[in-house]
């Protein structure tokens, strides 16, 4: 599937792409959440709510 | 899938990722403000993913970590800038951010490898242009 279709398909609530996504940014939101080498669960779960966000308002 | 598609599809997921990274990194230095508002002193690295490529230029000049004298330090920024945009990136984001080759690539859209190669490549003609300006290998 071509990449603006996964995000149109995520949009409209699609799970599957949206896991999708999800999987695909897993990487870089456990980077980030981490802090001083540590998981911070809280800010995980804010960064995921964030890629979500973004998938929503992301200008296509 | 032909190739005007394959390319338009990695522009996309590219200008995607870089919109990601940067809503998360806002969300995160947003998080550890208010997380850590009455303490002096912030985890390491919590304010420097809002900083761009000349702040971390500059930073080379003001306080490097590494101990070279001034007149060598220019030299280095003089040569840093003389990358392309992406082996900038790449660089900043492998050394001051830390990520992993396969994080940087997920945020170009690329695979590790091309992450890989980008990084080693710049180090390679920061290292060879360096030495030509005359700086210490």
């Amino acid at each position: 599937m071509i990449f603006r279709n996964l995000l149109l398909e995520a949009r409209v609530g699609d799970p599957d792409c949206i896991s999708q996504l999800f999987e695909m940014y897993r990487a870089m939101i456990t980077g980030l959440a981490k802090i001083d080498g540590i998981i911070d669960e809280d800010l995980e779960q804010e960064l995921f709510i964030t890629l979500y966000q973004c998938i929503e308002k992301f200008p296509l | 899938m032909c190739p005007k598609q394959k390319s338009d599809t990695d522009l996309l997921r590219a200008s995607f990722s870089k919109y990601v990274y940067t809503a998360l990194c806002n969300k995160r230095n947003r998080y550890l403000s208010k997380k850590y508002r009455h303490d002096r002193e912030l985890p390491a690295g919590c304010n420097e993913y809002e900083m761009t490529i000349d702040d971390y230029l500059s930073l080379l000049n003001s306080k490097s970590k590494l101990e070279l004298q001034l007149a060598d330090l220019y030299e280095l920024k003089a040569t840093l800038e003389t990358l392309s945009q992406l082996e900038q990136e790449v660089i900043i984001l492998k050394i001051f951010h830390g990520l992993k080759f396969h994080e940087i690539a997920c945020l170009y859209g690329k695979n590790a490898k091309m992450a890989k190669n980008t990084y080693y490549r710049a180090i390679a003609k920061v290292r060879a242009l360096y030495i030509e300006r005359g700086g210490k290998a």
